[in-house]
């Protein structure tokens, strides 16, 4: 479990945990730009998104409430990680 | 027969799947030893009457699958058996793996084995696995866990289902793309009215669905009927078909109007079928409806109750937002109509008679 990490760090810890949740080859297939989830992602289907973001969760000591899980909030792994350190330095703060 | 369930200290709660072991187990005999297997008395009928139930069933055996399958043609029964794991890896990883491909939660999965070391090591390994010994399999049929309260058309054509699940699985890993996968599977979405006929196919899915369920509330077959009957109450059901299959009724929403707003009393969808498109379609039908009745929202007073999580992240995904209650217990989601209605999938065709 890693306590507060950097941008580059949790975009690195969620693209592996992506790529091993999608059957992926590696992590480095995974661009940050790209969405996490839908047909254009790196998994489409909803069922692996949760069992990858509780994962997500747990490695990067983070919770993610159930009202932050928007369209918005999985429109990039690069927006996702800086969610994941804004809300390591802030608890409270909103996707 | 309950005594089982009370002594391993399990939960005699409804169970969705049994996975079963072969040598000993469904037949009298060794196949690795060169047995010829002889089916236990009375175990194809055990088999048939749980599948008439709508309850899966799978098998985790340790043989070569080439040599055993070949037996089970022979009975009559290897149709009944969905993601059978029969090799020589260990039978935990198998129960898990079928429970993924099934949907299915560990709490509802049962394992019947006449090894005491395989059901000591799934018990050590899957403390929610129900464990049977394979010497009462006869009991199966009596015990509560396998008698589901309702029998709907859907629950006796669930096994048809997942293989047509297994074959469009097996489609998606042939195409080049998932958009073009999905183009070419014909999803066809209807949405209406539920009716006095929806009745058991309502009573089952509030009963068995867990993680696309907006508030965990159990609703009685009678609260049912007044709610379909009483002025200013709705329940809405969706239906859905593709080139693989007939998936039957696969959600529904209980609405009740409240001056120029419909307020959300329940929603159940089949997250077997989400991959199809059926949260986005579904809510679309539902946009529309409540469009139509001349309000401006739609709430959804979701209730987290650690199973249902995935209902927020397909109500999310559809652009809508949620504020959490001051007590912390509800999530309530808005849903401004027409704007915020979205276009179906492209790959649903559509058919609403409302």
């Amino acid at each position: 479990m890693q306590n507060e990490c950097t941008l580059q760090g949790a975009i690195d810890t969620i693209r592996q945990i992506l790529a091993r949740h999608a059957g992926a080859a590696g992590a480095v297939c995974i661009d940050p730009e790209s969405p996490v989830f839908g047909p254009r992602g790196p998994i489409a289907d909803s069922l692996r998104i949760l069992d990858a973001l509780m994962e997500i969760e747990n490695r990067l000591n983070v919770e993610i409430p159930d009202e932050d899980l928007t369209e918005k909030l999985f429109s990039s792994v690069r927006g996702l990680a800086e969610y994941v350190v804004r809300r390591q330095q802030a608890p409270d703060v909103d996707a | 027969m309950l005594g089982i369930a009370m002594k391993l200290g399990r939960s005699t709660g409804l169970r969705k799947c049994v996975v079963w072991d072969l040598d000993e187990t469904i037949w009298s005999g060794r196949l690795l030893d060169g047995d010829q297997p002889i089916p236990r008395p009375g175990i194809v009928g055990v088999l048939r009457e749980l599948d008439r139930r709508g309850i899966l069933q799978s098998i985790a055996s340790t043989n070569e699958h080439d040599t055993a399958w070949p037996h089970l043609v022979r009975l009559g029964i290897a149709d009944l058996f969905v993601f059978p794991e029969i090799h020589m890896g260990n039978k935990v990883d198998s129960i898990r793996r079928i429970s993924e491909r099934l949907f299915i939660r560990l709490p509802e999965v049962a394992f019947v084995d006449d090894d005491p070391f395989e059901r000591a090591a799934v018990e050590s390994a899957l403390s929610d696995v129900l464990v049977i010994p394979a010497q009462r399999y006869e009991d199966l049929p009596r015990m509560a866990a396998f008698t589901p309260g309702v029998s709907t058309r859907e629950s006796r054509r669930r096994r048809e289902m997942l293989q047509a699940e297994a074959r469009r699985q097996e489609a998606l890993e042939q195409a080049t793309s998932l958009e073009e996968f999905l183009r070419s599977c014909d999803v066809r979405f209807e949405g209406r009215q539920a009716t006095q006929g929806d009745l058991e196919r309502l009573c089952e899915m509030m009963m068995r669905i867990n993680r696309m369920n907006m508030t965990g509330k159990e609703w009685s077959r009678d609260g049912i009927v007044s709610f379909l009957t009483r002025p200013g109450h709705f329940i809405l059901v969706a239906s859905l078909q593709d080139r693989f299959g007939d998936y039957g009724t696969v959600a529904s929403a209980m609405l009740r109007r409240s001056d120029d707003a419909m307020l959300a009393e329940g929603m159940w969808m089949s997250c077997r079928v989400g991959k199809r498109g059926l949260p986005a379609s579904f809510l679309s039908f539902l946009g529309s409806f409540c469009h139509r009745s001349g309000v401006r929202k739609t709430v959804f007073p979701y209730r987290p109750n650690g199973k249902n999580r995935l209902l927020a992240f397909h109500l999310g995904q559809y652009g809508l937002r949620g504020r959490r209650s001051p007590d912390g217990e509800e999530i309530r989601y808005t849903y401004l109509v027409p704007e915020a209605i979205r276009p179906y999938p492209p790959w649903v065709s559509v058919q609403c008679p409302l």
